[in-house]
């Protein structure tokens, strides 16, 4: 059950990602019902995750931060990481990967930045 | 604030921007024969490097070494926006201020009052910005007849009315999602619009392009990684390499109307796994001489060879007349990434002499004398899965960059900001690296290293004698162009923010200026009502923003020795009507 409503709460973030506007309405949930991340201390994961952010975050965010913040020492809860991701943050150089990275692509870049593997 | 009041704010801005953007048109057209005699219009700057010889210096001398010091700020205006970052040169021509900010955002503003004439704002598709290397920075537009020509981040070239900012045509450069942007300067020969693209670093094939100037039709689009069979493909191996083979050409070239030649340099090949296409990946990491009205190549120089190090070879030649070893000698001259500034013959493309700017070199052993060619030191090629190389002399960011040099003819004197710092590379393990169109297509890690407590030298190089003339240091890197003046002065920024005028013969330090955010773009330098005037834009972003924490900005600072604003109707603000209507009771 679980599983199922974060992949609906997912693909409504990728909607948002589409119609970014819808987004100002979405609110997080309480900590209790906040999406997690499901990739967590996985090694295939984190392997993958490292691949994608190679490919598409470390132009910015290098190895300890950069042009963007520093992701490794990232704040944000598993949700907002996500959210942020898929939607981008307007007002910045962010973008939205919401329609070039689906959410288990984003969960493992996540994996791969909270894991030891990191840089 | 309320979101539904923020929006109907925004909305409203919105509106009275647009009632910005009216005005006449103060701004007659730019001709052919004008451009080809740029150099000798001293009042105005009508493209990028103020002539087709880019050598950034005006004729113009009512400010010199004994009055600069009581210039002040005459005018000046926000560029508002994301604060992205300022690397234009800004035009003028006829009273107007013509010049990009971040995003291309394409301003003509009066220059007597500071009064934006119109504004023009692109609008682009989500998810651009994961496509830009190096931030959503913009190098500048040109001028043509009526037309103000910009190259939009997402590939596309638009002409624009410059009466009104309209636009009359518009047309695709290339597909952005695949990596492919523009932020440079167009360069316009005859009825020739040309233009170099960024992607480098995704895998793209590089190429120039030439537009129709009147129709905005594609003329001809001369590629810099040769396909199978073609001149230049045995330096790469037998594969797919060549089709992701970078040598972008994002930065604006240079033009000798005498031999009707067009000089372009190329950036860096793709990847940055040089052990994965050996050889030497001709044309990446050279200059291009090609002729303007078919874009057939003529000859090139090669600069890096297998470049595993971001060496890009796009800064612009400087085509100057001089004398070499007693000679007159017609030559081209670029400081490069690779930490070398070269002097060759613009006749065929031979090697004259390179001197070192950067302490430390060593991704080579030497270049030799007679060629340039350089002695590879293969212990500084990072090798797929085997550690970081470390420290590699110079850093990615070059011994200089992008940001323009500036030639002195009196002194024979050339100025350009050099860095001294340095990189690890490590290349990723075999088989990681996949090209996918969008994504990046190095296939390194990289960590660029301060290598001392000084990092930037304003330097001057005498050209004819081989030697650099005098050096300033600057704590932090350099990316501000250059502007030197018949005067006596030259004019560049730093990252600190300062706007400086120095003594051209001697590097004295004679005026600076704070402008509250640092300097990346590059001065000119014009003649209003016979006043001469002076003007830069401020604000840190792009590249330099990797590095260093500081206030963003987005302004537009215009200076004189007593300047004079005609402030009689000048407002750039408006009231919003439906947010403060008149009472009425």
């Amino acid at each position: 059950m679980r599983s199922l409503e974060r992949r609906v709460r997912a693909a409504a973030l990728i909607l948002c990602a589409a119609l970014p506007l819808w987004s100002m309405s979405i609110r997080s949930g309480s900590a209790d019902d906040a999406l997690t991340d499901p990739f967590l201390g996985q090694a295939d994961a984190i392997s993958a995750g490292r691949d994608t952010y190679r490919a598409k975050c470390y132009i910015c965010h290098f190895s300890n931060g950069g042009r963007g913040p520093n992701l490794f020492a990232t704040k944000l809860t598993d949700e907002q990481f996500l959210e942020t991701v898929i939607n981008g943050r307007k007002g910045t150089q962010m973008p939205a990967f919401g329609l070039r990275l689906s959410p288990d692509e984003v969960w493992q870049v996540h994996a791969f930045i909270k894991s030891t593997d990191h840089y | 604030m309320h979101k539904h009041l923020l929006r109907c704010t925004l909305a409203a801005v919105g509106v009275a921007a647009a009632m910005l953007m009216g005005g006449p048109s103060h701004a007659g057209p730019v001709s052919t024969d004008d451009l080809m005699k740029a150099q000798d219009n001293g009042a105005e700057w009508l493209m990028y490097g103020r002539d087709y010889r880019n050598w950034r210096y005006s004729p113009l001398a009512e400010l010199t070494p004994d009055n600069v010091a009581k210039m002040t700020p005459v005018w000046s205006l926000s560029t508002g926006g994301q604060f992205g970052g300022l690397e234009a040169t800004p035009l003028f021509h006829d009273g107007v201020l013509y010049f990009s900010a971040d995003y291309a955002r394409v301003f003509a503003v009066d220059a007597r009052s500071g009064r934006i004439i119109w504004h023009y704002e692109p609008t682009y598709e989500d998810g651009l910005n994961a496509m830009l290397c190096c931030g959503p920075i913009h190098r500048g537009v040109a001028l043509k007849d009526n037309l103000v020509y910009v190259a939009q981040l997402d590939a596309k070239l638009e002409a624009l009315n410059a009466a009104d900012g309209k636009v009359v045509w518009e047309a695709k450069i290339d597909e952005w999602k695949n990596g492919v942007t523009t932020n440079s300067a167009p360069l316009v020969v005859k009825d020739h619009v040309i233009i170099g693209v960024s992607g480098g670093e995704y895998g793209v094939r590089g190429y120039l392009k030439s537009f129709n100037a009147k129709t905005g039709a594609l003329e001809w689009q001369t590629y810099t990684v040769p396909a199978p069979g073609e001149p230049g493909s045995d330096t790469w191996p037998k594969d797919d390499s060549w089709k992701t083979g970078g040598g972008p050409t994002w930065l604006t070239g240079s033009y000798d109307a005498d031999t009707n030649t067009l000089y372009w340099g190329v950036g860096n090949p793709g990847s940055w796994q040089s052990d994965q296409h050996p050889g030497d990946n001709l044309y990446t990491d050279s200059t291009l001489a090609l002729d303007p009205d078919t874009g057939k190549m003529k000859w090139f120089y090669q600069y890096t060879p297998n470049d595993s190090w971001d060496y890009d070879a796009m800064a612009t030649p400087i085509l100057i007349d001089t004398t070499i070893d007693g000679k007159p000698t017609k030559v081209w001259a670029v400081s490069s990434r690779n930490g070398y500034f070269y002097v060759l013959d613009r006749t065929d493309g031979s090697f004259l002499y390179a001197l070192q700017m950067v302490e430390g070199i060593n991704w080579t052993s030497g270049l030799d004398p007679k060629t340039g060619k350089p002695t590879i030191n293969v212990a500084m090629k990072p090798k797929q899965g085997a550690g970081a190389v470390q420290p590699i002399i110079p850093g990615l960011e070059g011994g200089t960059n992008w940001f323009p040099p500036a030639y002195d003819p009196d002194l024979g004197l050339f100025f350009v900001g050099v860095n001294q710092w340095g990189m690890g590379l490590t290349s990723w393990e075999k088989g990681k690296l996949q090209y996918k169109p969008g994504d990046v297509f190095m296939g390194v890690d990289y960590q660029m290293y301060r290598m001392g407590d000084t990092i930037g030298h304003l330097r001057a190089i005498d050209i004819a004698n081989k030697k650099v003339a005098w050096d300033v240091a600057s704590p932090l890197p350099l990316f501000s162009g250059m502007l030197v003046t018949k005067g006596g002065l030259l004019f560049t920024g730093d990252q600190r923010g300062r706007f400086l005028a120095f003594e051209a013969k001697t590097g004295k330090e004679l005026w600076k200026f704070q402008t509250g955010s640092g300097i990346n773009a590059s001065p000119i330098t014009y003649e209003l009502d016979g006043k001469q005037y002076v003007a830069i834009l401020s604000g840190l972003g792009g590249d330099p923003s990797f590095y260093y924490s500081a206030p963003k900005g987005g302004m537009l600072w215009v200076f004189a020795v007593d300047g004079k604003v005609d402030e009689g109707g000048f407002y750039n603000a408006q009231v919003i009507d439906k947010m403060l209507p008149t009472y009425k009771p």
